[in-house]
C-alpha cells in the first residue's frame, strides 16, 4: 500500500507563493469589479488565497492555477459577499439586437472615441458596472483575463454555451453603455466634427 | 432582391478565434459582402479591446500581498507541522489512533490539574498560552510585553485546594498583598483598562449585543443608523477563522464607541471597538509600541488580556482578547489600514 507523498509545510508554502501569488493583481482586479469596494476586494482576495493555500494539495501542478484561483474567488464571492441578487431587468435579445444595430447606424464611434473614453479613467468603469453581474463576469474573465470559454465556464460553474450567450449579450450591452457614456460626455458625436 | 442572411453568433466566434477553418472562411466571405456584419464585428472588436485596455488596469493595494503572506503565516502557525497525506492506512491504524487519543486525554487531564492548581503562580498568559509558537521575526523586536498583574477575577474560579496543595502554593501567594497597594482600577478611567473591562463584561454576559449578525455590512449599516458619526470599518476575519457575532453602540469613558465581537474556534472571543480620538493623546504610558506597515500599534497587557490600539484616520481602533497575545497583535497587523 503506497501513501501519497507527504507535502511538507515548507515545500507547500514555497510552491504556493511561486505558483499562485503572481495572480494577485488579476484576482484583485476582478474582485474589485465584483464587490465595488476596495476593502471588500482585499478581503475577498485574502480569503481566496487563504482557501487556496489550505486546499493547495488538491491543485495539480502544471494545470491552470489562474482559473483555479478564480474558481475559488468566485465561490467565496457568491457565498459570502454577494448581496441578495438584484440582477437588472434584462432586455430581450431581439430588443438588444435592435438597440445595438440602431446604435451602430447612428453613433459615430471609432478609435478616437476609445482614446477619449480612456481619458475619463475610472469614471468609465460605470459602463462596466452597469452590466448585470453574470455578464460583467463573462467580460472580465474572457476579454480582460483572456480565459477561454471553457475556463470561464469552469470558474462560473456553468455550461460553455452559457458563457457564450452571456458574452454575446454582455459585449453588446457594454458597447451601448460605452456609447451612452461617450454621448453624455459629448465625445461620440464631437469626435468627427 | 434576395434577403441577406446575417451572421450573429458566428461573428462572435470569429472574433474569439473559435471557428474551424471551413466556417471561418464562410464567415469571412460573407463579411466581404456585408457591411452590416462587418460593422458589427468591428464594434465588438473595439468593445473587446477597450475592455482589455480599460478594465485590467486596476492596481492592487501595495500591502495586499503582505496581508496575504501574513494570513498564510498565521495559518501556518495554526496548522503547525500538519502535513497532507492520505487516509489509506486508516483501517490498520485505527486501534493505535484510539490508544493515542486516550493517552492525549489522560495527559490533558493531568496537565489541566496542575495548571488549575496554581493559577497565581504563573502569569495568566503563560497558563492559557495556545499551541501557536511565536515566530522570531514576528515577535516584539526589543521589549517583551509588560507583565500582567495577577488576575483577581480568576480567584473565584480557582478550584478548592487540598491542605497539601495550599502549602505548596504558599510562597507564590505571597505576591497577593501587592494587589492592595496597587488598585486594579485607576482613579481616573483609562482607555486600556476600560476596554479590558468591556471585554470581561461581554465574556461574563453582562454586555449585551444590540444587533446579532455575521454580516459586516449589516453591522456597519447598524452603526451608521444608530447614530455613530464616524465611519466604522467592521473587519471580515473569516479568513482568520473568526466570525462576527454582533455589536452595540457603546460608551467608552467619554466617547461613543462602535463595539463589535467575533468568535473563533474553541470559543475564542475578540472584542473590537472604534471611537473618535488620537492615540497619542488618549493612551496612558506603559504600552509596548510596535510598528507594522507604517502603522504604530500600542499594546497593553492587563490582567491576562491583550489590548492593541492603533489609529485609522480620526478613529482609534482597539482589539482586545484573552487569546495568545501575539495572535491578537497579528490580527491587528493583518486588518489595520493606514489612512
Amino acid at each position: 500500500m503506497v501513501d501519497s507523498p507527504i507535502i511538507s509545510a515548507e515545500n507547500k508554502r514555497a510552491q504556493f507563493e511561486a505558483v499562485a501569488l503572481p495572480f494577485t493583481k488579476s484576482i484583485y482586479n476582478t474582485a474589485l469589479r465584483l464587490t465595488h469596494r476596495p476593502e471588500d476586494a482585499s478581503d475577498l482576495v485574502q480569503e481566496t488565497f487563504l482557501r487556496a493555500y489550505r486546499t493547495f494539495s488538491n491543485f495539480t501542478p502544471g494545470t491552470n492555477c489562474k482559473a483555479w484561483l478564480f474558481t475559488i474567488m468566485y465561490s467565496v464571492f457568491v457565498n459570502k459577499y454577494r448581496k441578495a441578487q438584484r440582477e437588472p431587468q434584462l432586455v430581450s435579445i431581439a430588443e438588444l439586437e435592435e438597440k445595438f444595430h440602431r446604435s451602430l447606424a447612428t453613433t459615430e464611434w471609432d478609435e478616437r472615441v476609445a482614446r477619449n473614453l480612456t481619458e475619463f479613467g475610472t469614471e468609465v468603469d460605470q459602463a462596466l458596472n452597469g452590466l448585470p453581474e453574470s455578464f460583467r463576469l463573462a467580460v472580465l474573465l474572457v476579454d480582460v483575463e483572456e480565459m477561454s470559454y471553457e475556463e470561464a465556464a469552469d470558474v462560473l460553474q456553468c455550461p460553455v454555451g452559457t458563457v457564450r450567450s452571456r458574452l454575446f449579450r454582455a459585449r453588446k450591452l457594454l458597447f451601448l453603455e460605452l456609447q451612452q457614456f461617450a454621448r453624455n460626455k459629448g465625445h461620440a458625436r464631437s469626435a468627427k466634427l | 432582391m434576395a434577403e441577406t442572411k446575417h451572421f450573429k453568433e458566428e461573428i462572435q466566434e470569429l472574433l474569439d478565434n473559435r471557428l474551424d477553418p471551413e466556417a471561418r472562411l464562410e464567415v469571412e466571405k460573407h463579411l466581404e459582402l456585408c457591411e452590416e456584419c462587418r460593422t458589427e464585428l468591428e464594434a465588438l472588436r473595439w468593445t473587446k479591446q477597450f475592455s482589455r485596455q480599460q478594465y485590467a488596469a486596476e492596481a492592487a493595494p501595495a500591502k495586499l500581498e503582505e496581508d496575504i503572506l501574513a494570513a498564510l503565516n498565521l495559518d501556518d502557525r495554526r496548522s503547525g507541522s500538519r502535513s497532507v497525506t492520505t487516509w489509506s492506512w486508516w483501517p490498520q491504524q485505527r486501534a493505535m489512533l484510539a490508544y493515542g487519543f486516550l493517552l492525549c486525554v489522560a495527559i490533558a487531564l493531568v496537565l489541566s490539574y496542575f495548571i488549575l492548581r496554581e493559577p497565581l503562580r504563573k502569569s495568566p498568559e503563560l497558563v492559557s498560552q495556545p499551541q501557536i509558537p511565536v515566530k522570531p521575526e514576528l515577535s516584539s523586536p526589543t521589549k517583551p510585553l509588560p507583565e500582567p498583574e495577577p488576575s483577581p477575577q480568576r480567584l473565584p474560579t480557582k478550584p478548592k485546594l487540598s491542605p497539601k496543595l495550599k502549602s505548596d502554593a504558599k510562597p507564590k501567594l505571597a505576591a497577593k498583598p501587592k494587589l492592595t497597594t496597587r488598585p486594579v482600577l485607576p482613579t481616573k478611567p483609562e482607555f486600556p483598562a476600560e476596554v479590558a473591562q468591556d471585554y470581561r463584561s461581554y465574556k461574563a454576559e453582562k454586555l449585551p449585543l444590540i444587533l446579532q449578525t455575521e454580516d459586516v455590512r449589516e453591522m456597519e449599516k447598524f452603526f451608521s443608523e444608530a447614530g455613530i458619526t464616524f465611519q466604522t470599518r467592521v473587519f471580515d476575519l473569516g479568513m482568520m477563522n473568526y466570525r462576527l457575532v454582533g455589536g452595540r453602540v457603546h460608551q467608552l469613558i467619554n466617547r461613543q464607541s462602535a463595539l463589535f465581537v467575533y468568535r473563533g474556534e474553541d470559543n475564542k472571543i475578540l472584542v473590537c471597538q472604534m471611537y473618535p480620538g488620537q492615540v497619542t493623546e488618549l493612551l496612558p504610558a506603559g504600552a509596548v509600541r510596535r510598528e507594522n506597515k507604517g502603522i504604530e500599534f500600542y499594546i497593553y497587557r492587563i490582567n491576562g488580556l491583550t489590548v492593541v490600539f492603533w489609529q485609522e484616520g480620526t478613529v482609534i481602533c482597539v482589539l482586545s482578547s484573552d487569546i495568545n497575545p501575539e495572535e491578537v497583535v497579528q490580527l491587528a497587523f493583518a486588518k489595520a489600514v493606514k489612512i
